[in-house]
């Protein structure tokens, strides 16, 4: 460059900045959104890999039936691949708090792989410390320093597996096996845990371990996401299989020997208990009677007492008796006294009168006997003594009666004696008889309130007897069962899985994998975007410069000195604004994803953004060769013509007439606006192409955006409300004897809130189509004709229902997708069990369907098939409850009973993940606002600039404003529902790529979209539109007339 | 009082500290009929002269007035509807809208007008009723210049103001430009004004302003003038 053009440049740089901002802005958005979205999923992974790293997160897990030993570690160490191992304890069990009952996993403490970070506290220190989840914390209302209680929500106990059911909380802990709030499933309380305890190892009493923990050789240098970690690991899963055999064979060695002792020590429990039972029995029943002994001793003298008194109350009548006759007697010996007396009386008197006339007599004699004759005297002497003797009988009457009053009077004087001194005697004894009484009557309520006690005891002993009865009976056919179990015991398997096991790194790829999807089509579209636009702003400058490339080319200047100028314009702007986009994207599109990510994966704590320079390079490259391109394109035109003509004013383009204006009638019509509008559309090709694409773009992104949501929402209403007509699923121990098995039917029937079940065989199988192969669930309803009221069968497309028939099967839509097979085709199907044959057998039909794979057959084919009957081991239920978490409850607290899945937890659990699709929802429409809005600014304005003084004419003819604006914006509004309609058609394409893109292997997204959402996107797409055109409205107002009167350049 | 009256206008133009008078305390008369020439080198007024005659700008004082009416208290839209009614534009580089044939443009200013002539009778008169169909670029500068013409007479305007019509064309066209344009003036009274720099085309007009640094230099009258076919330059 020569030292004036050098000058050149720079000022034509400082004059047209707007422009070379405009690139430069232009060229950010692209790169930010290719280089950022790209970044975003790497990003997500690394941060998550670096935290599983710090934790020496387990690459494998071995599990064994029957538990794994240290010498299983021991072997397993020796495998080539292995870094390390460990063996671990959990179990499940439940925690009651203020607040809840919660189901609590309890995890051992392990030194070196899935290490447990401590937030908050510390590690616990004793057997009987634990650390706590913040989940379990947050639920239960414990916090540090409180003593948590642990039962085991079902008949074994807590210390089979603990050598402690309370463990003090001494500190927070996080880990990163439990990246989200999900902490999986138990098979009691409401079959969902709700946190965890980490214990010491000395805190479990089990004699092996649950889980092995193994670490594989150089995988913490990859990243746990990568095809090349899984590859490794994968690797060292199958040598670890080839171990398993053996090792399970040693272990069933071992437990056999084990369980000979295992059953001697549970019957020596059981007998040990019986002897304590019985003797307490014993003891209780001795105290019992020497109770009764006693207390029938003291009725007996009570008894006695009683008797006494009687027998004196009987004395003491007979005397009042005597004492009454007495006084009758004594009243008659006074009356007879009285009649004595009398009569003593009246005798005293007649003897007085006979004495009287005696002396008279004698007188008149002795006076007489002088005078009287012999006879005379002799009579008058014997009248004498016949009056004397008279007297003298009275004497003796009288005599006798005085002995008789005397005698009376000595009776009476007794009798009166013994009257008055009963009465004192007679008081006396009654007192005494009362007070013996009430003596008698305390005694006899002691006794009887005795006996009650007594007789109570006596209730509770022969109930407790009972009770004691029946526990015995119940320990012993659990005794029995225990025996039975042991003796039952099949050999051992090894599950080996990897981490793809661990729900939250699996749910964690698969967002991983969602964004990875988004980053591959819509960057593209914003680069793409950008690269047009430049071209454009390219082309328009070049074309503005018309007459300096011509004076620079007259003057002498070469081809190759003239391109440079626009060759570097675009270069420079590309440059700063990719880089400047490389940077901004990369730094904070990833930071933004994964921020925003933690809000679910809250144990997520780091973020790691390293810059992606593969990206950023083809950020770079690509966005400086599509503009710079642009740059030679639009100028090479030019330099092709003569300095002269170049000089001379451009021709203008010839308007052409359009297949439109062959439609007599229609043109006609028009007026020149409408005319100019059509007709401007097709001349300016490459703005009808580029806001048509842009709009487009909008109108997609939008579409696809709301459509994610639309896919998802109606999956899950789909799957659980219109295929999966049951609530929910039971397990059932598919070893239940027939006995055991009717057993556990009828306690279903019986459980409050369900309301009918189906009985279903359902197994996991390898489903092989030749080329391909899936794992799927085989179901085999009891019943073929009720299977229709639980599940849908139906084709999602033609609505043509199915039935099962003999000798075939129907298979989920996914699966079907997956093994590339139709209705017709013959699969094979191979059990998950050892000694099942692999069979072949034809497809029906294909059936909607959205969670798993289900292979559906009836048990006649099943039969015919594996040759025997399809067992019982899955319950779909159908409930009226309201409330599941006490049905499942209710439901696990049957015998037999292994689990049970709620399908509203499930769809609410599957909803809430699908909830961070909203995430890329977001981000779609917010990139669909920026991709509007720069097109359609970026093409308005330069479409206002071109036309500025055709616009400027119309406005000194005497068009008003609004006028202008209609005649601009008429293109505008036709290029955007030309858009909007090619968007629509892109959008439901896009929207099926990204679906299928987002979707995992064993799942499948709707692919639905709402005509809500159509008319959200169109409304936005047209906000859009309308905003910019408003901001347009300003620059049309803006333009001089005086523009209309200069020269053209 | 004149048809149009143009008394004591002056235009400033701010620049920063500087300020420019483009007209200082112009003014004159154009009665209604008559065609008339402002003349002047360049710089000296004649396009800010247009531009304030046609309402495509205001004067910083003085009042104009065009029929008894002053346009310079008209606001923006007012100012709209007089160019809508009552001026004609012929510009120098025609203005035609490229998208649209020659009758389309001309019917481009007839849809806004209130009483507007039938496009083709006008295209007619013109000389141009063989390529009604035709498209600006199909056509020569003359042959584009008369459309221009025939759109800006199509709505009947009070006034025609035609900015240096002939500043892009070649002699002999420019010469029967200002012929259709003399004849239109003659033949239908209609009042032309033309802005050139062009001191050899004063003779054809009825009134001749010249300008000389935003100021009225010279007012001529000519009694005959000269038609369009004698002039020589």
């Amino acid at each position: 460059m020569t030292k004036p053009m050098k000058k050149e440049f720079r000022r034509e740089v400082k004059a047209s900045f707007i422009r070379f901002l405009s690139i430069i802005l232009i060229v950010t958005l692209g790169t930010a959104f290719f280089a950022g979205i790209k970044s975003a999923a790497p990003a997500m992974r690394k941060s998550a890999d670096s935290v599983y790293d710090v934790e020496n997160l387990m690459d494998i897990c071995v599990q064994g039936t029957l538990g794994v030993t240290d010498s299983d570690i021991k072997e397993i160490i020796k495998i080539s691949g292995v870094s390390g191992a460990e063996g671990a304890y959990n179990g499940d069990f439940l925690c009651s708090s203020d607040k809840a009952e919660l189901v609590t996993s309890v995890i051992s403490l392990n030194d070196s792989i899935n290490i447990v970070k401590v937030n908050q506290g510390r590690f616990p220190e004793k057997y009987d410390e634990c650390i706590a989840d913040k989940k379990f914390l947050d639920e239960s209302g414990y916090k540090i320093g409180d003593t948590v209680k642990l039962t085991t929500g079902n008949d074994s106990e807590v210390s089979e597996t603990l050598a402690t059911d309370s463990f003090t909380i001494v500190g927070v802990g996080t880990s990163s096996y439990y990246l989200d709030n999900e902490r999986g499933n138990a098979s009691i309380g409401d079959g969902t845990v709700d946190g965890f305890l980490v214990v010491p190892k000395e805190a479990f009493s089990l004699s092996c371990y649950t889980k092995i923990f193994i670490t594989v050789d150089s995988a913490m240098a990859l990243n746990c996401f990568s095809n090349k970690y899984e590859n490794l690991v994968e690797g060292v899963e199958s040598n670890i299989r080839t171990i398993a055999e053996t090792r399970c064979a040693v272990r069933f060695d071992e437990f056999k020997k084990e369980s000979v002792d295992l059953i001697s020590k549970a019957e020596d429990k059981f007998e040990a208990r019986k002897q304590t039972v019985m003797e307490e029995f014993r003891k209780s029943y001795q105290t019992l009677s020497d109770n009764q002994s006693a207390l029938d001793t003291a009725q007996a003298e009570i008894d006695a007492k009683k008797q006494e008194i009687a027998d004196a109350q009987e004395i003491l009548n007979m005397q009042e008796m005597t004492l009454d006759d007495s006084k009758k007697q004594l009243e008659e010996a006074k009356v007879t006294l009285d009649d004595l007396k009398i009569r003593h009386e009246t005798a005293s008197k007649q003897l007085e009168q006979a004495n009287k006339t005696i002396e008279k007599l004698e007188e008149e004699l002795r006076v007489n006997a002088a005078n009287m004759t012999n006879d005379e005297y002799a009579e008058a002497a014997f009248t004498v003594f016949g009056y004397k003797a008279t007297a003298q009988v009275y004497q003796t009457q009288l005599d006798t009666l005085a002995r008789s009053i005397q005698t009376a009077q000595q009776r009476i004087n007794d009798a009166e004696a013994i009257i008055n001194g009963s009465p004192e005697t007679i008081a006396q004894a009654r007192q005494k008889l009362a007070d013996g009484d009430k003596e008698i009557a305390e005694a006899q309520k002691n006794v009887t309130e005795k006996q009650n006690q007594l007789n109570t005891a006596k209730e509770e002993y022969e109930l407790s007897k009972d009770e004691i009865v029946e526990e015995l009976n119940d320990a012993e056919a659990k005794l029995d069962k225990y025996k039975e179990k042991i003796r039952n015991t099949e050999e051992p398997v090894w599950y080996v899985t990897g981490r793809e096991a661990i729900a939250s790194y699996a749910s964690f790829k698969n967002d991983a994998d969602g964004i990875s999807a988004v980053g591959l089509m819509f960057p593209i579209i914003f680069f793409l975007v950008a690269a047009l636009v430049s071209l454009t702003t390219m082309t328009r400058m070049v074309e503005e410069q018309r007459t300096q490339i011509g004076t620079f080319k007259a003057l002498g200047y070469s081809k190759f000195e003239i391109t440079k100028k626009y060759f570097l314009y675009a270069f420079y702007a590309t440059l700063a604004g990719s880089v400047i986009g490389v940077v901004l994207g990369e730094a904070l599109i990833p930071r933004l994803v994964v921020e925003t990510y933690k809000v679910v994966y809250v144990n997520l704590n780091k973020t790691i953004v390293s810059p992606n320079l593969v990206y950023a390079l083809t950020a770079i490259v690509i966005a400086v060769i599509c503009t710079t391109g642009a740059a030679l394109i639009a100028s090479r035109k030019y330099l092709r013509e003569a300095p002269a003509s170049l000089m001379r004013p451009e021709t203008p383009k010839v308007g052409k007439k359009i297949l439109l204006e062959r439609i007599d009638g229609f043109w006609l019509r028009l007026n020149f606006s409408q005319k100019s509008a059509l007709r401007n559309l097709f001349r300016y090709k490459k703005r009808l192409f580029m806001t048509v694409f842009g709009v487009a773009g909008c109108m997609a992104l939008l579409l696809v955006g709301f459509g994610i949501r639309d896919s998802v929402s109606s999956m899950t209403d789909n799957q659980f409300n219109k295929i999966w007509n049951y609530d929910g699923t039971v397990t059932v121990n598919e070893a239940l004897t027939r006995t055991e098995r009717r057993h556990l039917l009828a306690e279903m029937q019986r459980t409050p809130g369900v309301n009918d079940y189906l009985q279903t065989y359902r197994t996991l199988s390898y489903v092989d189509a030749g080329d391909k192969e899936n794992d799927s669930y085989i179901v085999v309803p009891q019943n073929v004709d009720f299977l229709g009221d639980y599940i849908t069968l139906k084709s999602r497309t033609g609505n043509k229902s199915y039935t099962l028939t003999d000798n075939t099967v129907l298979i989920t839509e996914k699966l079907a997708d997956l093994l590339g097979v139709k209705a017709g085709d013959k699969i094979k199907l191979k059990t998950e069990k050892e000694g099942e044959p692999t069979v072949e057998i034809p497809i029906a039909g294909i059936v909607e369907n959205y969670i798993y794979h289900y292979v559906y057959m009836s048990p006649s084919t099943y039969k015919s098939l594996f040759g025997e009957a399809p067992a019982l081991n899955t319950l779909l239920l159908r409930s009226g409850a309201d409330n599941n978490g006490e049905l499942s409850k209710n439901i696990l607290k049957i015998d037999g009973v292994t689990s049970v899945t709620m399908n509203a937890d499930t769809q609410q659990q599957v909803d809430s993940t699908m909830d961070k699709l909203m995430i890329i929802v977001a981000l779609m429409i917010i990139s669909a606002g920026l991709l509007a809005f720069v097109v359609l600014y970026n093409l308005n304005n330069i479409n206002i600039t071109e036309r500025s003084r055709e616009l400027a004419t119309l406005k000194v003819l005497g068009f008003f404003d609004d006028e202008v604006e209609k005649y601009v914006y008429r293109e505008n509004i036709i290029l955007t529902v030309m858009g909007g309609i090619i968007g629509i058609v892109l959008g439901i394409v896009l929207h099926i790529f990204v679906m299928r893109s987002v979707e995992t292997d064993t799942m499948m997204f709707g692919r639905y979209i709402s005509w809500y959402s159509y008319l959200f996107s169109i409304a936005l797409t047209a906000i859009f539109a309308v905003f910019v055109n408003f901001l347009m409205s300003f620059r049309i107002k803006s333009i001089d007339m005086v523009e209309s009167l200069k020269s053209v350049e | 009082m004149a048809f149009i009256e143009v008394r004591n206008i002056t235009k400033t133009y701010k620049t920063g500290e500087v300020e420019i008078k483009a007209l200082d305390e112009i003014g004159f008369g154009i009665e209604k009929g008559e065609f008339v020439v402002v003349v002047g080198p360049s710089g000296a007024g004649k396009t800010t002269i247009l531009n304030i005659l046609g309402g495509m700008d205001t004067a910083t004082s003085g009042s104009l007035y065009v029929d008894n009416v002053d346009i310079t208290k008209y606001n923006e839209a007012q100012l709209t509807a007089y160019r809508r009614d009552d001026v004609g534009f012929v510009f120098q580089f025609y203005n035609l809208v490229g998208n649209l044939t020659a009758i389309e443009n001309v019917e481009l200013s007839m849809q806004i007008s209130k009483n507007p002539l039938k496009a083709a009778d006008v295209l007619k008169e013109v000389g141009l009723s063989n390529r009604l169909d035709n498209f600006p670029a199909q056509l020569s500068g003359g042959e584009q210049q008369r459309v221009s013409i025939a759109r800006a007479l199509a709505k009947n305007p009070k006034l025609l103001l035609c900015d240096e019509p002939t500043g892009a064309l070649d002699y002999i066209t420019g010469k029967s430009i200002l012929k259709l344009l003399q004849d239109t003036c003659r033949e239908k009274g209609m009042t032309v004004v033309v802005i050139t720099h062009n001191s050899a085309l004063a003779p054809m007009a009825d009134k001749v302003i010249k300008v000389k640094n935003g100021r009225v230099d010279k007012l001529l009258l000519n009694q005959k003038p000269t038609p369009v076919e004698y002039i020589e330059w």
